[in-house]
């Protein structure tokens, strides 16, 4: 009994000496992965449509039907009152992970924009997705009909990554006048 | 020939075969494949035989250099098993394939899918499929494009000739590729389809597997028993079971890749279960995978589990008693 | 402080935790695409390497041998998260592509195995010295297999084409071409001390 009590005594010590280290530390570092991660974001929408002077965020997303895609947050970009193009983050199921696109359409609902914000695919073949050659396929598409292999060229030796970016657009191009 | 491999005993590793036979086994194999062999020249035009000898040379090299490496007489060459496996390699590539894909091709295949583990009787992979594999996966791109046949010898004589590419019949299927037709029984069956160099003709791959079953090389089983399979799994799935055994490589696959001696199982029970294996997984990715074509996987996969089917079913023993 | 050389050339060669001891080879494998992963997995499993063993001896006479490995997971997890912190904070593009390895750092047998095996029975100055060597074996590696295969891979070290027109064999940056790098390592090592040997 005693054993165990002293035994509990020091676990306890170790840990809550572990814990305040760690509380410190994240105190620290939360902040700067807060800020760099807003900044990113904000990096990110201003390029998708440099001519917007904001940015809002809508409340009630659309559903979508297909279960291997989720639409993360949809920005409508403003210039003064006038709404002048919307941006997506989606998230499509990969190869290896879950894909995170941001896809901006211009005032006409064509694809403006497209680039991958985050993918942990098999490098050099799934990865090649973030290629410009790749991705710039899909800019000016506005009607869900695409295809891997029939009307988008796949990344060589990565069809799954590849379908996965396709599936994610046509199911953005479907819902873009919610 | 015949009464003395009817007291040959089977039996379990180590294999030391006495070294006129495995010569002379593997002599009739290339005697059994140079129909097809030439059927693919003629279909695909002479270029694919510079991809032929290609990967036989370098095959033949590649063994003298591990051999070298590993400080073994230079005569081992005479078994004729780099030929053989140079020859399988270059039949299973597009016709279309730069030169020195065969040569990384059958340097792998011998270099890691052989001599690092002891030489042929040592390896517990087809060498030749290791290499296809190796390729499938390195040059996804040149290793599935394909191009008609064209009937000509004078035909594509070098890489640059202006040929259309095209789909193999399988990948039409599997992929619902649109704006193909899909070939007759009848051209399937004596091969003018586009594929792998010595993969299309059913006929005269079945012509020199015959040959082989009737010198006794190889046993009737594993190809039966794969072929049986394709045949049921496709009926099961409601696809054509006639086109699935003609398209694709089986036909290769089960009488020449499928029967390697050093790969399978010593049992009859085992080389049954061989076959329906290597018929499962081929159909298994045909089916389900992301390859139109299963067949060298296939055998790979039963390859890596021949020595689970020999521990499992041992022949009994002479007086033991079944249990 | 002759012995604190002795250890640390232990870990290079002799006790490679990596190509001699053979443990921890998933991180070694799964990361080691390119020499860039390499390197950062390396530096990060340093700093948590020569910590854990810092703190794992320091604590030695106040751990009881009962519970002797919750308190290792404790101080081990807790250098992995700072790294996994301070890393997201300050370096966003390592962090994107170590991804899940750094967090993977806490169950890797070659720093729990370190402080089981050497750590809990040494003084402080010597972990440090077996942490420092058994870290630079280990990054020595898995650069050195990331180098083979970014370059058969890919065709490039360092992000930079070495040679043009080369083809790259793709199988290298896909699992079985790790295998076959880590069994080529091996392989060379062996045959190096065999010649040493002799």
């Amino acid at each position: 009994m005693k054993q165990i009590l002293r035994y509990g005594l020091i676990l306890f010590l170790v840990c809550s000496i572990a814990a305040g280290v760690l509380a410190f530390t994240y105190e620290n570092t939360q902040k700067v992965i807060e800020i760099n991660k807003k900044l990113e974001k904000e990096k990110i929408l201003k390029e998708m449509i440099p001519e917007a002077t904001e940015f809002k965020k809508v409340e009630n997303l659309p559903k979508v039907e297909n279960k291997l895609v989720k639409i993360n947050e949809i920005n409508i970009a403003y210039k003064g009152q006038e709404k002048i193009g919307s941006i997506w983050e989606v998230v499509s199921k990969g190869y290896s992970s879950d894909i995170i696109l941001v896809i901006g359409i211009n005032k006409e609902g064509k694809i403006e924009h497209i680039s991958v914000l985050s993918q942990q695919e098999t490098p050099g073949l799934g990865s090649e997705i973030t290629k410009d050659s790749f991705l710039k396929q899909f800019i000016g598409k506005d009607t869900p009909n695409l295809e891997a292999k029939k009307n988008i060229t796949p990344v060589s030796g990565a069809t799954i990554s590849s379908s996965a970016v396709v599936r994610a657009v046509n199911e953005v191009l479907k819902h873009k006048d919610f | 020939m015949k009464s003395e491999m009817d007291k040959l005993i089977v039996s379990s590793s180590p294999h030391i075969f006495v070294k006129e036979d495995v010569s002379y086994a593997m002599r009739q194999v290339i005697y059994a494949l140079i129909p097809a062999t030439l059927a693919g020249v003629y279909f695909f035009g002479l270029y694919s035989l510079w991809v032929i000898l290609v990967s036989i040379i370098s095959a033949v090299l590649w063994e003298a250099f591990a051999l070298f490496l590993r400080k073994k007489p230079l005569n081992i060459l005479l078994d004729f098993s780099a030929v053989v496996t140079g020859l399988l390699l270059a039949l299973t590539l597009p016709p279309k394939v730069p030169l020195w894909i065969p040569v990384i091709g059958s340097g792998v295949a011998i270099l890691l899918g052989k001599q690092v583990f002891g030489g042929l009787g040592d390896n517990f992979l087809n060498p030749a499929l290791v290499g296809r594999a190796f390729l499938l996966s390195s040059y996804p791109q040149i290793m599935t494009s394909w191009i008609e046949p064209i009937h000509k010898i004078g035909g594509m004589v070098s890489q640059a000739s202006p040929l259309t590419s095209t789909a193999t019949p399988l990948a039409i299927v599997k992929l619902k590729l649109t704006g193909y037709q899909l070939p007759s029984y009848w051209h399937l069956f004596i091969g003018d389809i586009p594929g792998c160099i010595g993969e299309t003709s059913a006929l005269l791959l079945l012509l020199g597997g015959v040959y082989l079953i009737y010198k006794e090389i190889v046993d009737w089983r594993i190809p039966l028993s794969y072929i049986l399979t394709v045949f049921i799994i496709s009926l099961l799935f409601g696809k054509d079971p006639i086109f699935q055994i003609l398209a694709g490589g089986l036909f290769l696959g089960a009488f020449f890749m499928a029967t390697d001696w050093v790969t399978t199982p010593l049992t009859k029970k085992g080389k049954v279960i061989f076959g329906i294996g290597a018929g499962f997984f081929t159909m298994v990715i045909r089916l389900f995978g992301i390859y139109p074509e299963g067949v060298s996987y296939g055998i790979l996969v039963m390859n890596a589990l021949t020595p689970l089917i020999d521990r499992t079913i041992k022949p009994r023993k002479f007086g033991e008693v079944r249990k | 402080m002759k012995n604190f050389w002795i250890y640390v050339k232990n870990g290079i060669f002799k006790e490679n935790p990596v190509l001699i001891l053979m443990i921890g080879l998933c991180s070694v494998l799964a990361v080691s695409v390119n020499v860039q992963n390499a390197i950062g997995m390396g530096l990060a499993f340093t700093f948590v390497m020569v910590f854990s063993n810092l703190f794992v001896s320091l604590l030695r006479k106040f751990t009881p041998h009962d519970i002797r490995i919750p308190i290792f997971i404790v101080v081990i997890g807790t250098f992995t998260t700072i790294v996994d912190l301070v890393i997201s904070a300050y370096s966003p593009t390592l962090y994107k592509a170590l991804g899940i390895f750094i967090p993977l750092i806490v169950v890797n047998c070659i720093i729990i195995g370190r402080a089981e095996a050497f750590a809990y029975k040494h003084s402080v100055i010597e972990s440090i010295a077996d942490g420092i060597g058994i870290s630079i074996g280990y990054v020595w590696t898995i650069v050195a297999l990331g180098a083979i295969r970014e370059f058969l891979g890919s065709g490039t070290l360092l992000n930079v084409n070495i040679i043009p027109n080369f083809q790259p064999m793709r199988v290298f940056i896909m699992p079985p071409g790790a295998f076959w790098g880590i069994g080529l390592l091996i392989a060379l090592l062996k045959w190096v001390d065999s010649k040493i040997r002799r």
